[in-house]
């Protein structure tokens, strides 16, 4: 493969997204195709072709989504409109547009804490609590299909 | 004080009320419900209107273009009739809850500028002021 000259190549914009919530584990392709039903959905087959959205880099709590330099705002929009990948409910919080990888791989961040899982048991129904870093805690519901995700206080008040 | 809207004689009658702050869901009322008279009512007693972007979010196709639209045309009634604006995730957990700066992206959508997406996203504080302490 011929490689192209730096000013011949597409120019490229990064946009890094923290998962939410930070335990979630989505596969990255239920990702890329999250994306792009939300680009397209909202722009279209021509916007999104415009776009180019791609999921560079999916994990440790964030994700990396590359488009074309100049459609960053619809890529940002869009991807608000993000709520699920796969079966699991998620959402993707943006935290820095660059250029570069590089800028992109400097901001991400191990998350800081470790998760701290119990099981409880609230209105008869079986849960895994976790801990998370923000001081909440956040009951996961134990079926396995469309698993349903509540968040609480630590006073026990449902949110 | 938050009011759902109703048809325009409600919304009419609950702008004019004291103590109502904003007036929510103004896409879902039938239409008609909002126009440039209520428009000028809410101008005039400051009551808000709530550009709901949890719609935008949640839902796809023709029903969010039906959003959009709504959005859209209150706010050509807001740009003219100057009432004050807020805008709202109506999250019920921190999955639907969304950051000023994706707020700001959403609300650019039906055509709302940084500057008044600011304003409205001001406006609580307004509100907090306007009634003295809450306790």
């Amino acid at each position: 493969m011929v490689s192209r000259l730096p000013s011949q190549r597409d120019r490229r914009r990064y946009l890094l997204c923290r998962t939410v919530p930070a335990f979630a584990a989505p596969e990255p392709r239920e990702v890329f195709l999250a994306v792009c039903e939300a680009v397209t959905s909202l722009w279209g087959d021509t916007g999104a072709a415009e776009i180019a959205p791609a999921v560079l880099d999916c994990g440790r709590g964030y994700v990396v989504v590359r488009c074309r330099r100049g459609t960053e705002p619809r890529l940002a929009a869009a991807l608000a409109t993000v709520s699920r990948a796969g079966e699991g409910r998620i959402a993707l919080r943006q935290v820095l547009t660059s250029g570069t990888l590089h800028a992109i791989r400097r901001r991400m961040q191990e998350p800081s804490e470790e998760w701290s899982e119990e099981p409880v048991v609230r209105d008869g129904r079986a849960f895994t609590a976790r801990r998370s870093a923000g001081q909440k805690v956040d009951l996961i519901a134990e079926e396995k299909k469309s698993p349903e995700l509540f968040f609480i206080q630590d006073n026990g008040e449902m949110k | 004080m938050l009011v759902d809207a109703g048809d325009q004689g409600f919304n009419r009658a609950v702008i004019s009320l004291r103590g109502v702050d904003v007036l929510r869901q103004v896409h879902r009322a039938p239409s008609g419900a909002f126009t440039h008279v209520t428009a000028r009512m809410a101008a005039e007693h400051g009551v808000a209107l709530e550009f709901d972007l949890q719609p935008l979010v949640h839902l796809r196709g023709w029903p969010r273009q039906r959003v959009l639209q709504s959005h859209a045309r209150l706010l050509r009634l807001q740009r003219k009739y100057g009432f004050p604006c807020t805008l709202a995730t109506n999250a019920r957990s921190i999955l639907d809850q969304r950051s000023p700066r994706e707020m700001a992206a959403l609300s650019r959508l039906f055509g709302m500028g940084e500057e008044e997406t600011l304003r409205a996203l001001a406006m609580p504080l307004e509100f907090a002021g306007r009634h003295g302490e809450v306790p």
